[in-house]
């Protein structure tokens, strides 16, 4: 074929020419090749991420809803989503489509919880055990408390001088000094003779110069629990067991349970393990020691936690493990945590072995009962007891702070967070009410009943935890209310029957009817096996529209907020370097051959002469910006498919959380789609077309004449 | 035989800005088949514009030309290609060969166009004629690889491979030394006398000019002697070669 050897030939001839578009073109096709297949792999393991963890295909939400569905966005406050109206009625509509798998209530909100200081915790254990009339008890939590009381005296000492520099100089006055009575030996010399008016002194007083109370950021999905674990295939548990179906229960994050629940020095004596592991190191990694630092300065979180006796078994210990005569426990503990690469391992061990018993290792218990406190939507505080059944993770996105962010809980209990009361619910409390011999009382003595209770102040005044020890069960406790007008529990005998209430609301199990009926702000919709996402959003959305629900659909994508847009975002990034390349590829191509025709004027105009067709010259342009287009674009559909292929057994490792959570795991193995060679190829061809338009038509036109004459 | 060529009162303007350029004024000419004609003439003559008529490479702005019977002004585009493709042979001044390929391939090129002898065909035909020009040995030669008399009988092997009925040669020694061209005109007038294809060619040189059975002599786009014994012109020459240190005209209307 003459004409590919013309077209061959001149591609050989402009070796400039042909090295700058076929780089262009290369570099192009690998792009499309590459960043195609790359977006795709990372829109998948994104869609199994989100999908398999909270979203799931679709999400159902109120049409007239005021703010959109964003599950990974930044909480920006509580969304107001409005609400699913006869819930029943649209999960059985859904279920009967064939698309349908299963549709999944829910409804989102975040609560923060404060867990009590040490301090608090232990002047409180201290006064039962006075009121318990248990002296050695109380004898061993007074030193306790004492211990603590100096230790915080210790530690304020250093900040003597900045009191002056206060606005509250008087008051700082006399903190310190309440602190210096309260630190005092006489003080607590005939302590238990006379308990009543020093506790009285410590809680007031002293408790609250103790600052090391923490607060937990929860965010919480309230759902129907068994559902969700059936319909989530990312769903596991990890400690403790799953809510017993029907029932009332919470299950941490995993994340956040080990990231923000536990003991801070533990944490971050697991994230040095776990950097160490990587192959990190205290010495080089400025992340790491840094952690190590922390640790050394907060020596004060374990030895607050411990007695005088535990102190004491410490110091022995650490002295056989350290070597050293050193008798104070504070530079002890100072001098173990100040950990390097070489006995971090040892340390590590000895730190579970012999600190971890002694100390709380995590705020929350598995078995605790959890106390949340939230503001409803009508504007009240109220707070709510559900005991804590374990923690859980979605699979492969152990590490993932985002894929952690969510917490679970059941929808009852949601609900009574949300605040909003149904008809089901009264009728509920109506027969909980019967069943447990429960009589109207006035508020005051509600109030009395949940707050001056027995077992002490930590649920209702910091909306931290009781431990239950040593039960099967979780222990009874008590919904319960601070204040506001139209609490659902403010008529009811918290005296009497509140803790029956309580403990037998906390037992029920409910039936499905009762999960599905009342608030539900949004559901997941998990279309069935094998339903392509456009398909299954069409049937649902078509229920949804005959129904009259006046619910929107989303998908994935959307639901997922700032997450799924970011792909989005990403996209377009692509698509805009993509188009600039072969913008400008086009530009080029489309230059450089009007060049060619002008040089290659005299020899067209002769091939015209001797008796070449217009259409003749046209094909041999058309031709040879082809065959540049074809070989360039093979060689960069080549290379990016070896770069794939590459990156497909090595993957590519996720360096961040959000990368962790975006590819579903600790790498990304990105797969070659032939989508996108053949994309990556018509792409090419058309731009290689599309560029020799002009100049082939330009050439067509050279009249036979320009070959007569003399050479310019 | 009947005449190849036929120019009836032709004439051929060239607009040029806002004037027009005559370049040939009501020409009339008739060439029979088996000649060996010479266009003779100073530059801007009309003799480039007369062999771009002849050549269907142009078309007259009145008057008409016939090649082979037909009447070129009536016909397309489409079939002026054909025409050139089928009957007609060129020549140029300045060899105009395919730079990308060899003598092979430029030889072969016309039939390409055509498309009507098989790869053996052709290569028969090309091997025959290169070897009919002397240039057996180069066929794998591209152009930049041969002399200017070399690649001229190059020019002459394509003009010659579809057996055209006119061979049209525009000034095709004006590039080449004086005894390369002549030997090329040789070339040329043996061809003429064995295969009796028409040769028409315009040239500045008098011993170019002494080999053609006739001279058409043109003077400011007007024949001015058509017929006539070339040895009678041999008197202008010197006057001819003065002109050739002028740019030789690109169109005859310049």
């Amino acid at each position: 074929m003459i004409l590919l050897r013309i077209a061959l030939r001149n591609i050989a001839a402009t070796k400039v020419r042909t090295l700058i578009i076929g780089l262009l073109i290369t570099f192009g096709t690998m792009l499309v090749v590459v960043g195609g297949s790359l977006l795709s792999t990372l829109d998948r393991s994104m869609a199994r991420s989100i999908i398999g963890s909270v979203s799931s295909h679709l999400q159902l939400c109120d049409e007239g809803a005021k703010d959109a569905l964003e599950f990974f966005s930044p909480p920006t406050g509580t969304p107001d989503l409005g609400q699913i109206r006869d819930f029943p009625k649209v999960k059985a509509a859904l279920e009967a489509l064939p698309e349908v798998e299963a549709v999944v209530p829910m409804g989102s909100d975040f609560a923060m919880v404060f867990s009590g200081n040490v301090m608090d915790v232990k002047i409180a254990e201290l006064s039962a055990a006075v009121k318990r009339g248990d002296r050695e008890k109380a004898q061993v939590l007074a030193d306790h408390v004492h211990k603590n009381v100096v230790l915080l005296q210790e530690s304020l000492r250093g900040l003597e001088g900045f009191v002056n520099l206060d606005d509250n100089k008087e008051e700082r006055q006399v903190d310190l000094g309440n602190l210096a009575t309260a630190a005092s030996d006489e003080f607590w010399a005939d302590f238990l003779d006379s308990p009543e008016e020093k506790l009285v002194f410590l809680e007031n007083k002293v408790a609250r110069l103790a600052m090391d109370a923490k607060m937990l950021f929860l965010r919480y999905l309230g759902t129907d629990t068994e559902a969700f674990r059936k319909n989530f295939d990312l769903f596991e548990v990890v400690k403790g067991e799953m809510i017993p179906p029907g029932r009332r229960g919470f299950l941490f994050s995993e994340f956040i349970y080990e990231r923000q629940v536990k003991n801070q020095v533990a944490m971050r004596l697991d994230f040095i393990k776990e950097n160490l592991e990587a192959g990190r190191t205290i010495k080089d990694d400025p992340k790491v020691a840094s952690r190590v630092q922390q640790n050394v300065r907060q020596y004060k979180e374990i030895l607050y936690q411990m007695d005088r006796q535990q102190t004491a078994q410490l110091v022995a210990r650490l002295q056989e493990l350290l070597e050293v005569e050193e008798k104070e426990p504070e530079k002890l503990l100072e001098q173990f945590l100040e950990m390097d690469d070489e006995n971090f391992a040892v340390r590590y061990r000895f730190f579970y072995d012999e600190i971890a018993p002694a100390i709380v290792l995590y705020q929350v218990r598995i078995g605790d009962i959890l106390t949340i406190r939230s503001y409803t939507r009508s504007g009240y505080a109220t707070a709510v007891n559900v005991p804590v059944y374990g923690t859980f993770r979605f699979k492969g996105m152990e590490k993932s702070a985002l894929a952690g962010v969510y917490n679970l809980m059941d929808l009852m209990t949601y609900r009574d967070l949300y605040g909003y009361m149904s008809p089901a619910r009264k009728a509920e409390i109506a027969s909980l009410k019967a069943e447990t011999g429960v009589e109207e009382i006035d508020r005051a003595s509600a109030e009395d009943a949940l707050f001056g209770g027995d077992d002490g102040e930590a649920g209702g005044e910091d909306g931290g935890t009781r431990p239950s020890p040593g039960e099967g069960g979780p222990p009874p406790a008590a919904d319960a209310s601070s204040d506001g007008g139209f609490d659902e529990f403010a008529g009811i005998d918290m005296e009497e029957g509140g803790q029956r209430y309580g403990e037998a609301l906390l037992r029920k199990v409910y039936p499905q009817e009762e999960i599905d009926t009342g608030v539900v702000t949004n559901a997941a919709v998990r279309l069935a096996a094998g339903v392509d996402l456009e398909v299954g959003r069409a049937a649902v959305e078509k229920a949804v529209r005959e129904g009259g629900f006046g619910l929107s659909v989303i998908d994935w994508r959307q639901a997922s907020g700032l997450v799924g847009q970011f792909l989005g975002v990403v996209w377009i990034v692509l698509f805009s370097a993509i188009l600039i390349i072969f913008l400008v590829a086009l530009v080029i191509i489309n230059n450089s051959m009007v060049m060619a025709t002008l040089d290659r004027t005299r020899e067209i105009g002769t091939m015209r002469a001797i008796g070449a067709q217009r259409s003749y010259v046209l094909k041999m342009f058309l031709i040879e910006s082809t065959v540049l287009g074809v070989g360039f674009g093979l060689l960069g559909t080549l290379l990016g498919s070896m770069l794939i292929v590459f990156l497909g057994r090595v993957g590519i490792p996720a360096v961040s959380d959000e990368l962790y959570f975006l590819f579903a795991g600790s790498h990304l193995y990105p797969v070659l789609l032939p989508g996108h060679l053949v994309s990556a190829f018509v792409v090419v061809f058309l731009v290689s077309l599309a560029s020799t338009l002009y100049p082939a038509r330009l050439a067509a036109r050279i009249q036979p004449v320009k070959a007569m004459g003399k050479e310019d | 035989m009947g005449d190849v060529v036929v120019l009836e009162n032709v004439s051929k303007e060239y607009p040029l800005g806002k004037l027009v350029v005559p370049a040939l004024k009501d020409v009339s000419l008739s060439i029979g088949a088996g000649e060996f004609v010479s266009i003779a003439g100073p530059s801007g003559s009309g003799k480039t514009t007369l062999l771009n008529l002849v050549g269907c490479v142009d078309t007259p702005t009145s008057g008409v030309v016939r090649v082979d019977g037909l009447d070129i002004g009536r016909l397309s585009e489409r079939e002026l290609t054909r025409l050139r493709l089928e009957k007609l042979g060129f020549i140029f001044q300045s060899f105009n060969l395919i730079a990308v390929l060899d003598t092979f391939q430029n030889v072969e090129f016309p039939l390409l166009l055509q498309g009507k002898l098989s790869h053996r065909e052709r290569r028969d035909v090309v091997v025959e004629l290169l070897e009919r020009v002397g240039l057996g040995k180069h066929a794998r030669h591209r152009p930049n690889e041969l002399s200017g008399g070399q690649r001229q009988r190059v020019a002459i092997a394509r003009a010659l491979v579809t057996r055209p009925r006119i061979v049209l040669a525009d000034e095709p020694t004006a590039n080449l030394d004086t005894g390369t061209g002549a030997s090329i005109v040789d070339l040329m007038k043996s061809i003429n006398e064995t295969q009796g294809t028409t040769f028409i060619f315009s040239t500045h040189d008098a011993r170019v000019m002494k080999h053609a059975d006739r001279v058409v002599r043109l003077e400011d786009g007007r024949v001015v002697s058509n017929g006539d014994d070339p040895s009678a012109h041999a008197a202008g020459t010197g006057a001819e070669l003065a002109h050739r240190e002028e740019p030789a005209p690109y169109l005859a209307g310049e």
